[in-house]
């Protein structure tokens, strides 16, 4: 092999490397970031309706337990990566009603969100809100 | 008196000299432990703890005495480099197992532009390496400071203003990595009894170990060692001695970069101005107590000396509150065994270079006798 091609060669190889090492660092830098999320069981206006919060209920995220979230209750979660999974059951006096809502939600980079359980529950569009974190 | 070569010394003599300081060190080890009055199961946890944090910064030394460079003070150029990319990561909020890769990923460019700057400057002063590395150090952390103190937050930009100072710029003194903290240990959790063992941090440990081995059997890590023990041997031979000793720099600083990573990611905060600047002391410290020299460092010293080291540094506070009374007579006692340790293996170290110079100044003078004496 003459010097030019091994040179060539030597650039491209190396070329190659950066690349898949900066893709990678992407991939991780996405997939890898974590997300602030305020659940909130509180009253939420919407279109001047008001949905009540009336009862406490069970919450999953992405398969994970959190809690209990209690009337008029926020909680902070904190979910890594771009997909994620909210999964909320009712608590009717203390009993688990066996009723159960599910939302599929995504991030973008250094997005934060308020998801709002009495808007899950009436199946609104604004049962989230997501904004930049500062 | 030659110590490794006079056949008439005493062996126990011969040995005693020859590991002055890891015995010292383990008669105070096996001194202050009873004193301390710490349990068994406490000191085996702390130890493990301490042996899978800080290893990693001591294997980075091997490389450069391997090369003849001896004990490399600029490995806190690495670990500052580790920091950045720690820094970046708390800023972006990445958490687990990518975050640590991701911090990976950005100090290392970081870490060897460094190590490039560091091993042109050695070069520079051959001969006087340690002292250079240790001023280098003194200097970078200055552009460091720098950049985190005025560049981060204006011309670096930093989303989180959480982790910046109220006038809007510079980072904090005090950085929590709660993304990443510990993500190394809890990868493989593994209990014996009351004992955790960090599973994580010993397949990276291996790996290090491993790739020391793998690197001494190759042609480069010939080549370096054939410019530890001569550089006008191996530059006879065809070797590029000025580039195999930037390259050992390189590595060097490379991994230690990834060794101050593993260390903070198992504090879980960093002193931002600080963390970086006992680095390089506390291992050369604790490679040396292993019985290592500034010619020649293995992987077994580092084990035994990150053992004696840091056992003696989890006793030492306690055993001053049984002896005086006085618990910072501990913390004091650190930092007189840390520099003390190091002025000792460098005294000891002189001293044997100026006995085999004599020897060999005696040897050439009786040749020449007897040769005068047939004639």
């Amino acid at each position: 092999m003459t010097g030019g091609k091994y040179l060539k060669r030597k650039i491209i190889i190396r070329t190659i490397l950066a690349i898949t090492l900066i893709l990678f660092g992407i991939f991780l830098y996405v997939n890898g970031q974590e997300h602030k999320l305020l659940i909130d069981n509180k009253d939420i206006i919407i279109n001047e309706n008001t949905y009540t919060a009336d009862t406490d209920y069970i919450i999953w995220l992405d398969n994970r337990e959190i809690g209990v979230i209690e009337k008029d209750e926020r909680i902070v979660a904190k979910v890594t990566g771009v997909s994620h999974k909210i999964v909320i059951e009712a608590i009717n006096d203390k009993v688990a009603s066996g009723k159960k809502f599910e939302k599929v939600f995504k991030f973008k980079n250094n997005e934060v969100a308020v998801i709002n359980i009495p808007a899950i529950i009436n199946d609104l569009n604004e049962w989230i809100n997501k904004s930049i974190r500062s | 008196m030659k110590i490794n070569q006079n056949k008439t010394i005493n062996p126990v003599v011969h040995f005693l000299v020859n590991n002055a300081v890891p015995l010292f060190i383990f008669l105070l080890v096996i001194f202050s432990i009873p004193l301390s009055g710490l349990s068994g199961t406490f000191l085996i946890n702390e130890i493990i703890t301490r042996f899978s944090r800080d290893l990693p910064l001591i294997l980075a030394l091997l490389i450069p005495v391997m090369a003849g460079m001896g004990m490399n003070f600029s490995i806190v150029l690495g670990a500052m480099s580790g920091q950045i990319g720690l820094i970046f990561l708390t800023d972006w909020q990445i958490a687990g197992v990518p975050g640590l890769l991701l911090a990976i990923l950005i100090s290392t460019p970081i870490a060897v532009l460094l190590g490039y700057f560091a091993g042109v400057v050695l070069n520079l002063a051959k001969g006087k390496e340690m002292v250079t590395g240790f001023i280098l150090a003194f200097f970078m952390d200055g552009i460091y400071q720098i950049i985190v103190l005025f560049g981060m937050g204006t011309v670096i930009p930093i989303i989180t203003s959480d982790i910046l100072l109220p006038n809007g710029y510079g980072v904090k003194n005090s950085v929590n990595f709660i993304g990443v903290r510990q993500v190394l240990e809890k990868l493989i959790p593994l209990k014996i009894g009351q004992i955790s063992i960090p599973v994580g941090n010993f397949i990276v440990i291996a790996i290090l170990c491993l790739f020391i081995i793998w690197l001494k059997k190759t042609k480069f890590g010939q080549e370096i060692q054939t410019v530890g023990n001569s550089n006008e041997v191996a530059r006879m031979s065809g070797i590029n001695v000025e580039k195999t000793r930037i390259l050992s720099i390189i590595i060097s600083t490379v991994l230690a970069c990834y060794g101050q990573i593993i260390f903070l990611q198992n504090i879980g905060t960093m002193s931002t101005y600080n963390s970086h600047q006992p680095v390089g002391v506390f291992a050369i410290a604790a490679l040396l107590v292993g019985g290592a020299s500034v010619t020649k460092a293995t992987i077994p010293h580092a084990f035994i000396g990150v053992i004696l080291f840091h056992t003696l540094f989890v006793v030492a506070p306690r055993a001053g509150v049984t002896l005086i009374g006085v618990p910072q007579l501990g913390e004091y006692f650190r930092v007189f065994v840390s520099y003390g340790v190091i002025a000792l293996s460098l005294a000891l170290y002189a001293w044997r270079k100026r006995v085999e110079k004599e020897n060999e100044r005696k040897k050439a003078l009786n040749l020449k006798r007897s040769l005068l004496a047939e004639q």
